[in-house]
């Protein structure tokens, strides 16, 4: 556990976020977080494909563009309807 | 019928399901029960194949995973036929089960008959579960195979029930105890379907774990996308009801990691959606903002990341591997790179 604290910081802090982005192991480890390394090995893996996007604002225009170019069918239309609506 | 959906000879399927059936007729079990459990059979196989999971594939489906575990063994996979059968039938009855308890919308089979008839079909599919594990015996399958595999059945439905008895006598989960239920519930379940028919071919305990990781984590990819699904859907189509939703896997995340005001928030909204459902707005907010949506597709991508990383530290052929992998590809929430 751990990987839900690291998640809800970058959700809510922009700087943290752009750290975690650059150099995910060295930010956990200054800042004591406890992830397991799949879980290490997951949150790198999804960064790598958020690129530039800001976590804090989930619902802009270029979050909703990720979600459509990253998401598997099922879950992006859902995903879709539900900030749509 | 459910062989036939995991691409086994439907001829000896409908024959060996029908002789069951029979069987159990010719025993003094009256016809119109046996023809419920017919009904619920192919209700849950039709259900299993035509779900979102694998409408994007070529017709995979979870019943085929003890034969895929069998044959990566080097198995001929006629022989994990009855394994498949019983687990398609333990796979019915919990979900029957799953649905009465969770107080979820009834299947059309025994809609017309109300949750005691549906409990009590789901009871003589338990029992039938374990008759076609007891046929192994007469198919040639040593006593020590078929007794480990008897074995895990049930200490795997005795998992399950632990799993959900805590989530069904709880009204909200901690993070940690909905990990640990959906282990329990849906990644023994799976981890099961591999084992069983890996086992019908191996005594190897290092290949057989590894098999078991598998399917475990393939069951926790399945157990979020439920969630995921049940939470997004539900909250679309605006009807009003969400059962124990702080159960709910972004839910439970957004109680742990959110401040006491907003989790009061959350609270409110939730025990006043059914009278204003308007009220979506206010809810999508406070759990995007706590990270929900990226929280799923991170513990997704952790799961397929762990069944991958099982499959890698044996040898298996490749065929059999890319069929296991795309597998994790229908239920990880990112699309495969």
């Amino acid at each position: 556990m751990g990987l839900e604290k690291v998640i809800h910081r970058m959700a809510t802090d922009v700087s943290f976020s752009e750290r975690v982005k650059a150099n995910p192991e060295a930010v956990i480890k200054v800042e004591n977080f406890d992830l397991s390394s799949t879980e290490m090995a997951a949150l790198k893996s999804v960064l790598g494909k958020l690129g530039s996007i800001d976590l804090t604002s989930l619902s802009s225009p270029q979050l909703l563009d990720w979600y459509k170019a990253q998401l598997l069918d099922w879950y992006k239309g859902q995903l879709l309807d539900w900030y749509i609506k | 019928l459910v062989y036939k959906i995991a691409n086994i000879d439907p001829i000896e399927v409908s024959q060996q399901i029908n002789l069951l059936l029979e069987a159990l007729s010719d025993s003094g079990v009256c016809r119109s029960f046996t023809n419920l459990m017919h009904q619920s059979i192919l209700a849950e196989a039709v259900e299993t194949n035509d779900s979102n999971y694998s409408q994007n594939t070529s017709g995979l489906s979870w019943l085929e995973l003890p034969r895929l575990c069998c044959q990566a063994m080097g198995g001929d996979p006629k022989i994990s036929a009855g394994i498949t059968a019983a687990w398609g039938l333990l796979y019915t009855a919990a979900h029957t089960m799953d649905t009465i308890e969770d107080n979820d919308i009834a299947d059309p089979w025994w809609a017309h008959l109300g949750s005691a008839a549906a409990i009590n079909t789901a009871t003589g599919l338990y029992a039938s579960s374990t008759l076609f594990l007891l046929e192994l015996f007469h198919q040639g399958i040593s006593y020590p195979i078929v007794t480990d595999i008897l074995g895990k059945f049930h200490q795997t439905i005795l998992m399950m029930c632990s799993g959900q008895h805590i989530d069904i006598t709880r009204k909200k989960l901690s993070l940690d105890e909905y990990w640990q239920v959906a282990e329990s519930k849906s990644g023994s379940f799976f981890a099961l379907a591999c084992y069983a028919g890996a086992r019908l071919a191996t005594n190897d305990t290092y290949i057989l774990s590894r098999l078991l990781n598998f399917g475990s984590h393939l069951g926790m990819l399945i157990q979020i996308n439920d969630d995921a699904k049940d939470f997004y859907s539900l909250l679309i189509r605006r009807n009003g009801k969400l059962n124990r939703p702080l159960c709910l896997l972004p839910i439970v995340y957004t109680m742990e990691v959110s401040s006491p005001e907003k989790c009061s928030q959350l609270h409110e909204v939730l025990e006043k959606f059914e009278e204003n459902p308007t009220r979506i707005l206010e809810m999508r907010e406070i759990l995007e903002h706590a990270g929900a949506g990226l929280y799923l597709i991170t513990k997704a991508e952790q799961h397929r990341q762990e069944a991958i990383l099982s499959l890698d530290e044996i040898d298996i052929e490749q065929t059999i591997y890319n069929r296991l992998s795309d597998m994790l590809d229908q239920v990880s929430l990112l699309k495969k790179v």
